[in-house]
């Protein structure tokens, strides 16, 4: 007898990034994913009528034996999509270089190659649109982030853009005494 | 026109392997993620200025050494005016 398995389709999004991955809930993956609009039996009128509950009931197992959790579909404008291919392309290709040029005096050279393999599986993802996150792939995108957030110092530039561009915004309108 | 990012990166790769660094050592020194040194020495962004100091003074070179070749030539600014005819 298969397995059924029952997620309502908020849980599927929990996983957005910083880098503004987003998840459709009712992507398929993997399986057959079904969509269902819960309402009264027959058609009755119940306080409630006209409201729905949305459930995606997926026909096979989405849960990773592994521990690894749940496969997530993604859904990335082309154009970051080019960025991100760019940006793990190198950060792996950096990551290489440094085990083929240290290769006995490297601290951590066993950490190097699990950031390496979560490149691949990133890479892998943005060709699929499906990825089954582990905990290096999610250090690996929050490293790259916190390195780019700082250097671009994205904190001050918000606040700064959001102090200005909002006093504009509340005079831009206003007239002249 | 230089390429500034590319041009640092290259300085900073080849002061690193002079030190006998690896990035990942270099990174322990300037306390910076090495993926962050592997960005800057493969040209893909610009460096902050505290992160020049910490990697110049990690290296022990100057932060000049990992600006070689890269200088600014001052532009001519020569304000306009009326001139009589043949004058010039």
């Amino acid at each position: 007898m298969p397995l059924v398995f029952t997620a309502l389709a908020s849980t599927r999004s929990s996983t957005a990034s910083s880098l503004r991955l987003t998840v459709e809930g009712a992507t398929t993956v993997g399986g057959i994913l079904v969509r269902q609009d819960k309402a009264a039996p027959g058609g009755a009128t119940t306080p409630t009528e006209g409201l729905t509950t949305r459930r995606d009931i997926l026909l096979m197992a989405d849960e990773n034996p592994m521990g690894r959790g749940n496969a997530v579909a993604l859904k990335i404008p082309a154009d970051q999509v080019q960025f991100l291919r760019t940006l793990f392309t190198d950060a792996r290709a950096g990551i290489r270089q440094e085990l083929k040029e240290y290769p006995h005096t490297l601290k951590e050279p066993a950490h190097l190659r699990r950031e390496e393999a979560a490149y691949g599986r990133l890479l892998a993802a943005l060709d699929e649109l499906v990825i089954v996150p582990d905990a290096d792939v999610r250090d690996v995108l929050g490293d790259l982030a916190g390195i780019i957030d700082r250097s671009n110092e994205y904190s001050r530039v918000v606040a700064e853009h959001e102090a200005l561009r909002g006093l504009l915004g509340q005079i831009a309108g206003g007239e002249s005494r | 026109m230089i390429d500034f990012a590319a041009r640092f990166g290259d300085n900073l790769a080849r002061h690193r392997k002079r030190a006998d660094l690896s990035q990942e050592e270099l990174s322990y020194l300037a306390s910076l993620h090495r993926t962050e040194i592997s960005q800057l020495e493969r040209g893909l962004r610009l460096c902050r200025i505290d992160t020049l100091v910490k990697l110049a003074a990690s290296l022990e070179v100057s932060s000049d050494d990992l600006l070689t070749g890269i200088t600014w030539s001052p532009g001519n600014y020569r304000p306009g005016g009326f001139m009589e005819r043949g004058e010039g």
